[in-house]
């Protein structure tokens, strides 16, 4: 079973995303509503990675050697100014897309192995990405006239 | 400028403030606070009328979404809502998904501490607001002798034990100190709740000479509710510290309302003859 793999993959992903979302709120702690949520977004990914650690122990007693390198790197520190904000948004974006997609991957492959326990934690994750999605989609939106038009 | 609408007429065809009323009460027309039924005379008549008031409801309405009917109707509706931990503003998709019509939504969301929590360094909360008897930064009600008597200058307010634990007493100057700022202010030992300051925002720069000396809002915190937009002003931590004494002068807190004094031998607010007034209906 393949499984831990993803799971592995997942948690990783989580994490990344925690570090990458307290790091532009760092970066970014001029602007008041990005420093405050985005930390508390962090702390909702760390919880994530730390829920799906005992599956991916669980399902990695029984996974063989990691096929290929399934991680990407997404993010690579902030950037400066209103479009570095905008463009740091995005990459937490992504991230948080590439979360998203291993989380029904994950709960997909749970249905299939009857595993109840994963299903309802990873579901729970899920509304959580989404609504990271959401909040990061409203942020880019507000941010992108002043910019990509106003700005110098 | 001689604005003209398209017939060539004046484009602003209100002169005093009825015929402003007329012509504002027109932006209200078709949405849930329809006001268009109320005319000058209405409330010459009435007195005080509640919206909806139009055509459908002459006379206004008493109670809205009666029968539990609710604004909730996605092409009525003003906004399609928010995550309210995080302000994420909802898509039509998503509202419409949730079918409410005219259902009324109870949104939850899980505990979240404040911003700002108190700690050692820290290990007061602060929190700012009104006196009655003033509004925002004074500017009027500062002009005001009899109002202005009544609440001449910030104050911080502290419970009777938090006092006495730092050796303060009624009107000694006491440094308040948060992470990001201080100011110093007489102290008020009144009736607040224990490990609760309170700083009145009202004083500020534009009639003193120090700016920082007694604005609440160099302490608080920059961050607001994510959905509402509410700064977080009520919530600061913050640590006091003796300054020196007032040599027995209280301060310049109004000993009615919650700036009362839980002591003895303050003088009482009073308006006293210059805050006397009458007037007389009819000829």
């Amino acid at each position: 079973m393949q499984l831990a793999h993803y799971l592995g993959f997942a948690h990783r992903s989580q994490e990344e995303l925690g570090e990458a979302f307290r790091e532009v709120a760092q970066g970014h702690a001029e602007e008041a509503a990005v420093f405050h949520i985005a930390q508390r977004l962090a702390g909702q990914c760390e919880e994530h990675a730390e829920r799906l650690q005992p599956f991916a122990e669980r399902y990695g007693e029984e996974a063989p050697e990691e096929p290929e390198r399934l991680h990407s790197d997404l993010f690579g520190g902030t950037r400066e100014g209103p479009l570095g904000l905008l463009r740091d948004l995005h990459d937490l974006y992504v991230m948080a897309a590439e979360v998203d997609m291993s989380l029904t991957l994950i709960a997909q492959a749970a249905k299939g192995a009857r595993d109840s326990d994963l299903l309802e934690i990873v579901q729970e994750c899920e509304k959580e990405t989404a609504t990271q999605m959401d909040w990061l989609r409203t942020q880019m939106k507000q941010a992108a006239p002043q910019a990509l038009v106003v700005a110098e | 400028m001689d604005f003209r609408d398209r017939d060539g007429e004046p484009l602003i065809k209100w002169n005093d403030p009825e015929s402003v009323f007329e012509a504002w009460k027109q932006c209200s027309r078709g949405r849930p606070c329809d006001y268009t039924g109320i005319t000058y005379g209405k409330l010459r008549e009435r007195h005080a009328i509640q919206w909806p008031c139009n055509e459908e409801h002459p006379d206004g309405a008493e109670r809205l979404y009666v029968d539990a009917d609710f604004n909730t109707y996605p092409d009525f509706s003003e906004t399609f809502g928010h995550d309210m931990a995080t302000g994420a503003a909802l898509s039509e998709e998503q509202y419409r998904a949730k079918e409410a019509g005219g259902r009324a939504f109870l949104h939850a969301i899980p505990y979240e501490p404040s911003p700002e929590v108190t700690s050692e360094e820290h290990p007061l909360l602060l929190t700012t607001g009104r006196t009655v008897y003033h509004f925002h930064t004074r500017t009027k009600t500062g002009r005001a002798p009899q109002l202005a008597a009544a609440a001449p200058d910030v104050w911080v307010e502290i419970h009777p034990e938090d006092a006495a634990g730092l050796g303060i007493s009624e009107g000694d100057r006491v440094q308040v100190s948060s992470p990001r700022g201080d100011i110093t202010a007489p102290a008020r030992i009144s009736g607040i709740r224990p490990g609760i300051v309170f700083v009145p925002f009202h004083y500020g720069s534009w009639d003193a000479e120090d700016a920082t000396r007694r604005a609440a809002n160099e302490m608080t915190i920059t961050a607001w509710d994510p959905v509402s937009k509410q700064p977080i002003f009520k919530v600061a931590a913050v640590r006091l510290e003796r300054v020196n004494s007032s040599d027995g002068q209280p301060a310049p807190a109004p000993t009615t309302t919650a700036s009362a004094p839980v002591g003895d031998g303050v003088p009482a607010t009073v308006g006293g003859q210059a805050a006397e007034a009458s007037s007389e209906l009819g000829d």
